[in-house]
């Protein structure tokens, strides 16, 4: 590197004098040419100062050289500065330093880019900010806007947001954002909810309602099943009753009888969602074979006789991907009300509305216990799985059975759902994939040795687990085992697989919970999370929660699989755990009675 | 040789390959392809480029970050505030020339220096208080005191409990 003196001085000409009234030395600087002449003359004048003059001029000059680099800047490059403050707090505080600084800070890309560092991901449901459906008006306001795909009062930039949000979002955009643009979802907002439900599960939260009932005889309180969306827990026990509680308030709303025999499985249809199939029916049922015999009540919480709700087409390719969730609930098909699906081993399915407690269908066709149930999203289609040996599909809009999967040939004891593909895994020792529309097998998996217990399937995996203890991952298109990972001691019984955290969580009859890369099929965490078998296990990016036959609820940071802490107080034993959206339903055993508490972590509104 | 003049009229004779680490720069030699005539650059002083170039020098041969790789980095968003030791010492200097820095390397197109720069500016915010950031950088707090009541109840919800 050379670096030169200036070739030519700039031309600039020299000020004509003009009178000066009085001594002015920064115009005799301001005359002086060329950096050196200038350093010259600040030298002289410096060295002919006193100490303390010195001392003053320093004083005086440390403050000027501070820039307000903030305000300077281009907005984008402050911004671009704040997106690297990844502490909420900082932030906080950089709002009240001045106006400049205020605005700055309350740029919601900031907000964005911190959800994003904490792994809060707001669904379409987070996006949506008043409740829909609470009267008809709300619904024809729908299909009007539904017809309308651009709005004209959006403006450029707004446009220009929710086209990067679709992006993001996998859930995509539909008609609910035209009635509450996105624009007016805060990113700061949501992320002051999640940070602060953060906060209060790592060391806080309260018990909204904690239901008692005395158990009669011995198991018959025991919970089989739960299902929690962000309105309502669903509650199955084996003394065959359902109860219905509000997530919001805890209290119970109903209690569903009509079960001749235990329910072993409870799946909760949320309200609202879309029509899945586009234009299509749901096949295997004409439309025009006359609606089904239900009261007029029913039928529209059904969402029968009602235009179907539908959403952008460019948007609904992601939905083969959209895996099943893990409290038991699936995405609506735009039936108002919400829906519950129950499993009996009274060999029927039920199918409820959840606002009136009303019993809309009992679904024959299985010859024993059904024994697993799930509903796929946005469409009115169940499967179950059954002692019989079979698994069915059925149309819970209509009340009809649609079509039997028939290949095992031991008792189907779990499944799950991703897309329109369902896996099954069977006393049999296999596990099968199978297309929900055609009814077809599609793979057969084989490899374990001994009973399944559990299964999961998302994006291209397969996982299973049971008696042989060796957790199996599979290929879902080819079939293949490609890994099979080894750690438990006994039974393997609970199992999420998460393609978005490329993460696999299974938990044993030996209490332990182990976490797995989905890239590179090691364990990541091994946790002795309890004494004796774990019953339940649910993780996200953050928090690992766990339940335990030793009357245990654990929480765990699920990347580095450290205890964080104990929920609730220790009972005899925990049945059930299920965690959504800053609400924890705890079913336990406590003092020879059956306990059912429902948690809040939700921060509390200022 | 690449020659570039400054905005106060200083010229640098630099390596190709460490002045296209630029993208600007790099761009511009691509349109006009070789070439002895000088690249003025009138956003940027003798004393700021001279910087910017030793940054370039320690940095000569590494990558330059891709497109693909930028939007990988979107993707996951693991935007790491670390910054490695040569930058950090490179980096200490007065605000004025952090600023300086920080602009230049925007106008040239030097991501991994705006990173630097500002991941500096943010790691001098972290942890103060909104008095301490005033007196960091000289700022005026120019809200009324109700206006100040009001905002600092706002943010309460951040502060550690």
């Amino acid at each position: 590197m050379t670096s030169n003196m200036p070739i030519v001085s700039p031309p600039t000409p020299a000020p004509s004098p003009r009178p000066i009234p009085q001594y002015n030395p920064s115009s005799e600087f301001s005359t002086l040419l060329g950096p050196a002449s200038r350093k010259q003359y600040l030298i002289s004048i410096l060295h002919e100062c006193s100490p303390a003059e010195l001392r003053f001029l320093s004083q005086t000059i440390t403050p000027m050289l501070k820039r307000d680099v903030l305000t300077e800047l281009p907005a984008e490059l402050a911004l671009h500065i704040l997106s690297y403050v990844d502490d909420p707090c900082t932030l906080a505080r950089a709002s009240q330093v001045s106006k400049r600084w205020h605005d700055l800070v309350a740029d919601d890309w900031l907000w964005k880019v911190l959800c994003d560092t904490y792994s809060f991901r707001a669904d379409t449901e987070d996006k949506s900010a008043t409740n829909l459906y609470q009267d008809d008006e709300s619904w024809d306001e729908i299909d009007k806007f539904t017809s309308n795909s651009i709005d004209p009062w959006l403006t450029a930039r707004d446009r220009l947001k929710r086209q990067e949000l679709t992006s993001v979002s996998h859930w995509g955009p539909y008609s609910d954002d035209l009635l509450h643009p996105i624009t007016q979802f805060s990113h700061q907002q949501y992320f002051r909810r999640a940070y602060g439900t953060m906060l209060n599960l790592r060391k806080g939260g309260s018990i909204l309602h904690a239901h008692r009932m005395p158990i009669p005889t011995p198991d018959s309180g025991v919970v089989t099943s739960v299902a929690l969306d962000t309105e309502w827990v669903v509650v199955g026990l084996a003394n065959s009753k359902i109860h219905l509680f509000s997530a919001i308030t805890g209290v119970l709303s109903r209690t569903l009888t009509g079960h001749e025999l235990g329910v072993w499985a409870v799946h909760l249809v949320c309200r609202g969602g879309y029509w899945g199939r586009g234009d299509m029916d749901e096949d295997g049922y004409p439309d025009d074979a006359g609606d089904p015999v239900v009261p007029a009540a029913l039928k529209i919480a059904l969402g029968i006789d009602r235009r179907r709700r539908m959403r952008s087409p460019a948007s609904v390719g992601n939905d083969s991907s959209k895996p099943s969730d893990i409290c038991c609930t699936s995405e609506g098909w735009g039936q108002p009300n919400s829906i519950i699906v129950s499993a009996s081993c009274d060999k029927t399915l039920r199918v409820w509305d959840a606002t009136s407690g009303h019993c809309i269908y009992v679904l024959r066709g299985h010859t024993a216990t059904v024994r697993c149930a799930r509903v796929l999203h946005n469409r009115p289609i169940a499967v179950t799985g059954s002692r019989d040996s079979t698994l069915r599909v059925w149309n819970i809009q209509k009340g009809v059975m649609l079509r039997v999967l028939h290949g095992h040939t031991a008792s189907v004891r779990c499944l799950d759902i991703c897309g329109n593909q369902v896996v099954s895994g069977s006393y049999d020792t296999t596990c099968r994939i199978w297309d929900v529309d055609t009814g077809e097998c599609i793979r057969v998996l084989r490899g374990h040795s001994h009973q399944i217990y559990s299964i999961a399937i998302a994006g291209n995996f397969v996982a299973s687990g049971g008696m042989d203890t060796i957790v199996r991952v599979w290929d879902a298109t080819t079939g293949n085992c490609v890994a099979q990972l080894t750690g438990h001691t006994a039974l393997v019984c609970q199992l999420q697989l998460s393609t978005t955290t490329n993460l696999l969580a299974t938990g044993g009859s030996d209490g332990r919970v182990i976490t797995f890369s989905l890239r590179s099929f090691t364990a990541l965490q091994r946790l002795a999370a309890h004494d004796s078998s774990v019953t339940s296990l649910q993780f996200d990016t953050n928090f690992l929660i766990t339940g335990g036959n030793d009357g245990r609820v654990r929480v765990f940071e699920t990347q580095t699989g450290a205890w964080v802490r104990d929920l609730s107080e220790r009972c005899e034993s925990v049945w059930k755990v299920l965690y959504k959206k800053g609400v924890c339903a705890v079913m336990c055993k406590r003092a020879g009675k059956t306990v059912m508490e429902i948690w809040t972590f939700k921060p509390k509104e200022r | 040789m690449v020659h570039l003049v400054t905005s106060d009229n200083v010229e640098f004779v630099v390596d190709k390959e460490v002045v296209e680490r630029s993208v600007l720069i790099k761009n511009m030699l691509e349109d006009v392809g070789e070439t002895d005539q000088s690249i003025p650059l009138a956003n940027v002083s003798s004393a700021v480029l001279r910087k910017v170039i030793e940054y370039c020098e320690h940095h000569r041969g590494e990558p330059l970050p891709s497109a693909d790789a930028d939007q990988n980095q979107d993707e996951t968003r693991k935007r790491t505030t670390d910054i490695s030791e040569w930058d950090q010492k490179f980096i200490t200097v007065d605000q004025e020339m952090l600023f300086e820095i920080i602009l230049a390397a925007n106008y040239l197109d030097i991501k991994s220096l705006l990173d630097v720069g500002c991941k500096t500016v943010a790691n001098m915010i972290k942890g103060k208080t909104p008095d301490e950031i005033r007196r960091l950088f000289n700022i005026v707090n120019d809200f009324t005191p109700e206006e100040e009541a009001q905002i600092k109840k706002e943010n309460e919800w951040a502060e550690d409990r």
